[in-house]
C-alpha cells in the first residue's frame, strides 16, 4: 500500500530546524583547520585608469598579517577559456590581480590575509594605492549615446539588437489610439541576506571550495580553467544559501582570489566580502531606460507595439537579459518591433537579479498597457483579457498552457476589483487618504536542463537521494523530498535530500526558475528506476517498498542523468499571472503604503504550496521594493555606489508589507515536464511593480515613469 | 578599528575623572549603535572608551515631585516609549522614542546618545527642544545646567568638552490643556532615518495659544526652533488659518540642504505639511 501523496502537500521545510538553531553550515561556517588566514580584499578608489603605484610595506609588518598579494606578486594564472551559461557570450571575465588595469570603483587590487579578521581588515586599511587616473564613463546619460547593439554571435536563445513582425511603424501612424512613454529603472542591488564568502584549501594538487553558491559545478569548472588544473581536482560544496536572487550564479573575483591566496600562503584562506564591497562585486540589475509605443483600436485590440530599452554593462563583459522577449509574446499583435541597446560603461559587470529582463521589460510595458486603459477609456483587466494571445506569435508555436486569462478572473475576484471606481483619485479611505487599484500581467519562460541524480536506497529501509542542485532559499531540499518520496512510495521521514557538493551527480544552475523542473526530473526518473531496481530484486513479493529494502543484502544504488525531451520544439512554454496592488497614498507627503497585493499564477503543478506561497510572497515584497524604495545611487563623478549599505539601500521592512496573497490556478500542463511543474520563483516578482504604479496613478491621477516612486516624486 | 582602552565605571564621578585624566581621545559609549558604526568605519578612533552601563545613576527615569521629568542620560528610546507617565503627560517625546531604529535598536539607543551624537536627523532632540528641557552635564569643574537650545554647535558637535558628561535632561512640567506631537518622515516605515522631524507643543488658555514650541529636524546642522513661528501663534487662537502661518515661518526657519534622501525643496514641504499636522494634533490633544 503507497503512502498518501505528499506532492502537493503544504510541508513545512525539511531543513528549517537546522536553520533556525543554527546547524545548516553557510559557506563562511565551515572549519577547515587551525591554520585558517583569513583575507580582506583592497579594491580601488577610481573607476578607469592604471595603478601607479601601491605601497604594501605598512601592511606587510602589520601583527599578523601573511601575505599581501597585489599585481606584482600575485601568481600569473592560465585563465583558460571558459564560458558557462552565466557568462556574458561577448567579453572576458576580470582578471583579478593578473595587470595594473582598473576597470570600475570597487575593483579588487589587493588582498591581506593574516591570521584573524580582524588583522587583515586592519592590514587592509593600511595598504595605500595611487592610480593614473583616465577618463571614465560612469554616467549613463553620457554612455547612452554610446549604445551598441548586443553581439549578434548568440544563434539562438540570445537577445537580439532587432526584432519585427509585421510594421509597427506604420500601424502605430495608422492606431486611432497611441501611448508613447518612457520608463527607467535605476540599478537595483540583490542584497542577499548572507555576504558572499569562500574557503580555499589546497591539499597538494587538489582544491576544495566552501562556496556561496548557486552552482557547485560551474565554480568548479570555472575555477578548473582559471588555475589550469583538471576538473576532478577541485570540489566545490555549498550545502545551504542565505539568499542569492542571482547574485551567486557566477563565481566573482573573490573567489579566485581565496583559491589564489591559499595556494600562496599554503593555508586556507576565507574571503567573506563586506556588505559594502558586495556592491561592487558581486552584480546588479541594470540601470535601463526603456522607450514604449502601442497604437490600439478603439475596441482595445493592439495593433502596434515598439518597445526599445538601453541598459548598462561593463566595459569587459557585453551582458544582456530578456528585457524585450516578454514583449514579443505577451499579447496578440500583428506589428512588433523590439529594439535592445547595450552601453559599455566602467562599472562592474551587471547580472542577473530575480526575474532579470522580465521584471523591468514588463514593468515598462505594464504600464504603458495601463496608459492604453486610460487613453481608451477601458478597464485595464479587460484590455489585457482583449489582447490574450492563443498562440507564440513570435515563435510561432502554440502555448504548452497559458491561463493568463483566468489569472485574471481568479485575482480579479479575489481582490475585488469590481470595487474600482475607474476614474483616478475617485477613491479614499477612512482617513481621507487616496486608494488607487492598480493590475498587471505577469510572465515567465519554462525551460528545462538536463540534470543528475542519485538514489540510495539503503537496507533500513531508507533512501538518500542527492543531485549537485542548490538551495539558496526556496526549498529546494523540501520541494525535492517530497518529489522522491512520493515516487519511492516511501513516507517523507525516510527520505534524505542531499545537495551543493560537487561530488553528487551534476545539476544545472539554480537559477532562472529552472530547478524544480529540472533537478525534480531527475529525481523522479532516478526514484522510478531504483524502486523498480529494488522490487526486482525482493526475495518475498510485496507492494511495500519499506518491507522489499529489509529483505535486501546490499542497497540499491542508480544514478540517471535525465535530458528534457524536445518539447521546446513544439511548444512555447511560459508561466502566466495576473498581479492585483492596492496602494494607499498621502497626497500631502507624497508616501505610498501597500496595504494589499493579491497574485494568481499559472505555474504548472505546484509541489509544495507552502514553499511556493513563500516563493510568491517574497517576491511580492521585493516588488515593493523595487516600486518604491531600490535604487542604487552611483556618484558619476567616480563610479563610486554612495549608497552602499542597508541603511542607504532601502528595502522593505515588515513594517512596509501587509496583506499578500498567492494564488496558484489549477493548471495541469502535460508538455513542459513530466512533473508538471513551471517553477515559480521568478514570476512572482513580475509585474509588482507596474501594478503599484498602476495603482499609484490610479489614486493620485499622477504618472510616475521612473522607479523608485519616491514621495518627492509624487508632490 | 584602532585598539582601545575600557573603562568600567560604576558611578558619574569616576567616569568624570577618567574623562578628565585620558583627554581629547576618549569617548563615551551608552548604547553604541551610534558610536560603534563610527568606529568601525574608522571616522572615529578613541584611545580609551568610557562604558556607561554600569553607572546606574544614569538609568533613571523619574518623575519630579509635582513638577517635571528627570531623564538619565542612559535612559533608552525603548523605556521612553513604553513608560506610561512619559506617554500620557509627554506623547511627543514617547512618540520619537518609539521611532528609533527597531525594538533591537532602542533596547539600546539611550537618549543622553541621540543627544551627544548631535545628528540634524536625531529623533528624541525636537521634542525635548519643544518641551524646553535643560542638559545636567558634569565634569571636572563640576556640574552645569545648559538650555537644550543652547546645547548643539553644529553636525555632531555639541557644547560638551571632551571631558564632560551629560547625566540627565530636566524636562519642565506642563500646564494644564498642553498637548504636543512629533512626526517625521521616512521613505520607509520603520529602521530610516528622518528626512524631517517636527515636533510641536502647545499649552492653550481662555481659547487661546498661551505657549507654542515648534522643533525641526534634518533641516539644518542641529536640531532647531522655529521661533518666529511659535511668536506668531502666541496669543491667538489656533485657527487653521494660524497654523498654516506658523508652518509657512516653520518653513522659513528651515535651512535644508538637498541630498540622497530629499531635495531642499521637498524638505521645505514636508516642514510645511509635518508643522501643520503636529500642532493639529497637539490642538486636540491639549483639549482632553
Ligand atoms: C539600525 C539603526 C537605526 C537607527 N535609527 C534611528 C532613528 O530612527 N532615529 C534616531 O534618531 N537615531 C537612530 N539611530 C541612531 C542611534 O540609535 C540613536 O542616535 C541612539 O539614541 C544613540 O544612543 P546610543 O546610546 O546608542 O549612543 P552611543 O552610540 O553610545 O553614543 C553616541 C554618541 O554620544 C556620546 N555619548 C553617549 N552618552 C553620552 C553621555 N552620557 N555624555 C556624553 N556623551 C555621550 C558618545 O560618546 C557618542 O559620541 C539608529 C541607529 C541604528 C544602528
Amino acid at each position: 500500500m503507497s503512502p498518501p501523496s505528499v506532492i502537493g502537500q503544504p510541508i513545512s521545510r525539511v531543513d528549517g530546524r537546522s536553520k533556525v538553531t543554527g546547524a545548516a553550515k553557510y559557506a563562511a561556517e565551515f572549519d577547515p583547520g587551525p591554520r585558517l588566514g583569513h583575507g580582506v580584499v583592497v579594491t580601488s578608489t577610481i573607476a578607469g585608469g592604471v595603478i601607479a603605484t601601491i605601497d604594501t610595506a605598512a601592511a606587510e609588518t602589520a601583527a599578523g598579517v601573511v601575505a599581501v598579494l597585489t599585481h606584482r606578486n600575485a601568481p600569473k594564472l592560465p585563465y583558460r577559456e571558459h564560458k558557462a551559461d552565466v557568462d556574458p557570450e561577448d567579453g572576458e571575465r576580470l582578471h583579478v590581480l593578473q595587470d595594473d588595469r582598473v576597470h570600475h570603483h570597487g575593483q579588487p587590487v589587493a588582498l591581506v590575509v593574516a591570521n584573524t579578521f580582524e588583522q587583515a581588515t586592519h592590514g587592509a586599511s593600511l595598504v595605500r594605492v595611487t592610480y593614473h587616473e583616465e577618463p571614465a564613463l560612469t554616467d549613463f546619460g553620457q554612455a547612452e549615446t554610446r549604445a551598441v547593439p548586443p553581439g549578434a554571435r548568440r544563434e539562438d536563445g540570445g537577445h537580439p539588437g532587432e526584432t519585427r513582425r509585421g510594421n509597427a511603424d506604420a500601424a502605430l501612424a495608422a492606431a486611432a489610439v497611441r501611448v508613447v512613454a518612457e520608463y527607467v529603472i535605476p540599478r537595483e542591488q540583490h542584497n542577499p541576506i548572507e555576504l558572499h564568502a569562500t574557503i580555499a584549501a589546497w591539499e597538494d594538487v587538489t582544491l576544495t571550495l566552501w562556496d556561496k553558491t548557486q552552482w557547485v559545478d560551474n565554480v568548479r569548472d570555472e575555477m578548473a580553467a582559471v588555475f589550469g588544473i583538471p576538473i576532478e581536482n577541485v570540489r566545490v560544496v555549498s550545502p545551504f544559501g542565505g539568499g542569492a536572487f542571482g547574485s551567486a550564479l557566477r563565481p566573482w573575483p573573490h573567489v579566485t582570489l581565496a583559491a589564489m591566496a591559499a595556494r600562496h600562503v599554503d593555508r586556507p584562506v576565507k574571503i567573506v566580502l563586506t556588505r559594502r564591497q558586495m556592491y561592487g562585486s558581486t552584480g546588479y540589475r541594470p540601470h535601463t531606460v526603456q522607450r514604449v509605443a502601442l497604437g490600439a483600436e478603439r475596441t482595445g485590440r493592439l495593433v502596434a507595439l515598439h518597445h526599445e530599452g538601453i541598459a548598462e554593462t561593463s566595459t569587459y563583459e557585453q551582458y544582456t537579459e530578456s528585457l524585450l522577449d516578454a514583449t514579443r509574446l505577451l499579447y496578440s499583435c500583428p506589428n512588433v518591433t523590439t529594439r535592445y541597446r547595450v552601453a559599455p560603461m566602467n562599472v562592474n559587470t551587471p547580472t542577473p537579479m530575480r526575474a532579470p529582463g522580465e521584471a523591468s521589460g514588463l514593468f515598462a510595458l505594464e504600464c504603458a498597457m495601463d496608459e492604453l486603459a486610460v487613453a481608451l477609456d477601458m478597464d485595464p483587466v479587460q484590455l489585457r483579457v482583449r489582447n490574450d494571445a492563443e498562440r507564440d506569435e513570435d515563435a510561432d508555436l502554440p502555448f504548452s498552457s497559458r491561463a493568463l486569462r483566468e489569472c485574471f478572473r481568479v485575482g480579479a475576484e479575489r481582490f475585488g476589483w469590481e470595487r474600482r471606481d475607474p476614474r483616478p483619485t475617485s477613491m479614499r479611505d477612512t482617513s481621507g487618504r487616496l486608494v488607487g487599484y492598480g493590475c498587471a500581467s505577469a510572465t515567465y519562460p519554462v525551460s528545462v536542463e538536463a540534470a543528475s541524480a542519485r538514489v540510495q536506497l539503503l537496507v533500513d529501509g531508507s533512501a538518500i537521494v542527492s543531485s549537485a542542485a542548490s538551495d539558496m532559499g526556496p526549498g529546494t531540499y523540501t520541494s525535492m523530498t517530497q518529489v522522491a518520496a512520493e515516487t519511492l512510495g516511501l513516507p517523507l521521514h525516510r527520505v534524505t535530500f542531499e545537495l551543493g557538493d560537487t561530488r553528487m551527480p551534476t545539476a544545472p544552475v539554480h537559477g532562472g526558475s529552472i530547478t524544480m523542473a529540472s533537478v525534480g526530473s531527475a529525481v523522479q526518473a532516478a526514484c522510478t528506476k531504483a524502486r523498480r531496481q529494488a522490487f526486482a530484486r525482493a526475495k518475498r513479493p510485496s507492494a511495500d517498498l519499506v518491507e522489499v529494502l529489509r529483505q535486501l543484502d546490499y542497497s540499491v544504488d542508480v544514478t540517471v542523468h535525465n535530458e528534457p525531451d524536445d518539447a521546446a520544439d513544439h511548444y512555447s512554454m511560459h508561466a502566466f499571472g495576473a498581479v492585483f496592488a492596492e496602494v494607499v497614498v498621502d497626497a500631502a507627503l507624497g508616501t505610498v503604503r501597500v496595504p494589499r497585493i493579491v497574485g494568481a499564477y499559472g505555474a504548472g503543478r505546484i509541489i509544495n504550496p507552502k514553499t511556493a506561497h513563500s516563493q510568491a510572497i517574497g517576491g511580492m515584497v521585493m516588488g515593493i521594493g523595487m516600486a518604491l524604495l531600490e535604487h542604487t545611487v552611483v556618484d558619476a563623478r567616480s563610479g563610486r555606489v554612495v549608497n552602499s549599505d542597508l541603511a542607504g539601500y532601502l528595502v522593505p521592512v515588515n513594517a512596509d508589507v501587509r496583506d499578500l496573497e498567492a494564488i496558484f490556478v489549477d493548471e495541469h500542463d502535460p508538455h513542459v515536464n513530466p512533473l508538471g511543474v513551471k517553477g515559480v520563483a521568478e514570476i512572482t516578482l513580475v509585474g509588482v511593480a507596474a501594478a503599484i504604479a498602476n495603482a499609484v496613478h490610479h489614486a493620485t491621477g499622477r504618472r510616475v515613469r521612473e522607479l523608485p516612486i519616491t514621495a518627492e516624486k509624487l508632490v | 578599528m584602532r585598539r582601545f582602552q575600557l573603562a568600567l565605571p560604576r558611578n558619574i564621578d569616576e567616569c568624570v575623572k577618567f574623562l578628565a585624566e585620558r583627554g581629547p581621545e576618549t569617548k563615551v559609549i551608552a548604547g553604541g549603535t551610534d558610536l560603534l558604526p563610527q568606529m568601525k568605519n574608522g571616522l572615529l578612533k578613541p584611545a580609551a572608551v568610557v562604558d556607561l552601563s554600569g553607572v546606574a545613576d544614569l538609568r533613571t527615569l523619574r518623575r519630579q515631585d509635582g513638577s517635571g521629568l528627570r531623564v538619565g542620560a542612559s535612559v533608552t528610546a525603548r523605556e521612553i516609549e513604553r513608560d506610561a507617565y512619559v506617554r500620557s503627560a509627554y506623547p511627543a517625546l514617547a512618540e520619537s522614542g518609539a521611532l528609533v531604529g527597531s525594538v533591537q535598536i532602542r533596547n539600546l539607543a539611550t537618549v543622553g546618545g541621540n543627544l551627544c551624537n548631535a545628528a540634524p536627523s536625531a529623533d528624541m532632540a525636537p521634542p525635548l527642544l519643544a518641551l524646553e528641557a535643560e542638559a545636567v552635564v558634569a565634569g571636572p569643574r563640576g556640574r552645569r545646567r545648559v538650555s537644550l537650545s543652547d546645547f548643539f554647535t553644529g553636525v555632531r558637535r555639541t557644547v560638551l568638552a571632551p571631558d564632560e558628561l551629560l547625566v540627565e535632561l530636566i524636562v519642565p512640567a506642563l500646564g494644564p490643556r498642553s498637548g504636543g506631537q512629533y512626526l517625521r518622515h521616512t521613505p520607509r516605515r520603520e529602521l530610516d532615518i528622518a528626512v524631517v522631524g517636527v515636533a510641536s507643543q502647545i499649552t492653550m488658555s481662555d481659547g487661546v495659544c498661551a505657549k507654542a514650541r515648534i522643533a525641526l529636524a534634518a533641516v539644518a546642522p542641529t536640531p532647531i526652533r522655529a521661533t518666529a513661528a511659535e511668536q506668531a501663534l502666541e496669543g491667538r487662537p489656533l485657527t487653521a488659518e494660524q497654523i498654516g502661518r506658523a508652518a509657512t515661518l516653520a518653513v522659513e526657519a528651515a535651512r535644508p540642504i538637498s541630498d540622497q534622501r530629499g531635495s531642499a525643496d521637498f524638505r521645505r514641504h514636508l516642514v510645511a505639511v509635518l508643522t501643520r499636522r503636529t500642532l493639529t494634533t497637539a490642538l486636540e490633544r491639549a483639549a482632553r
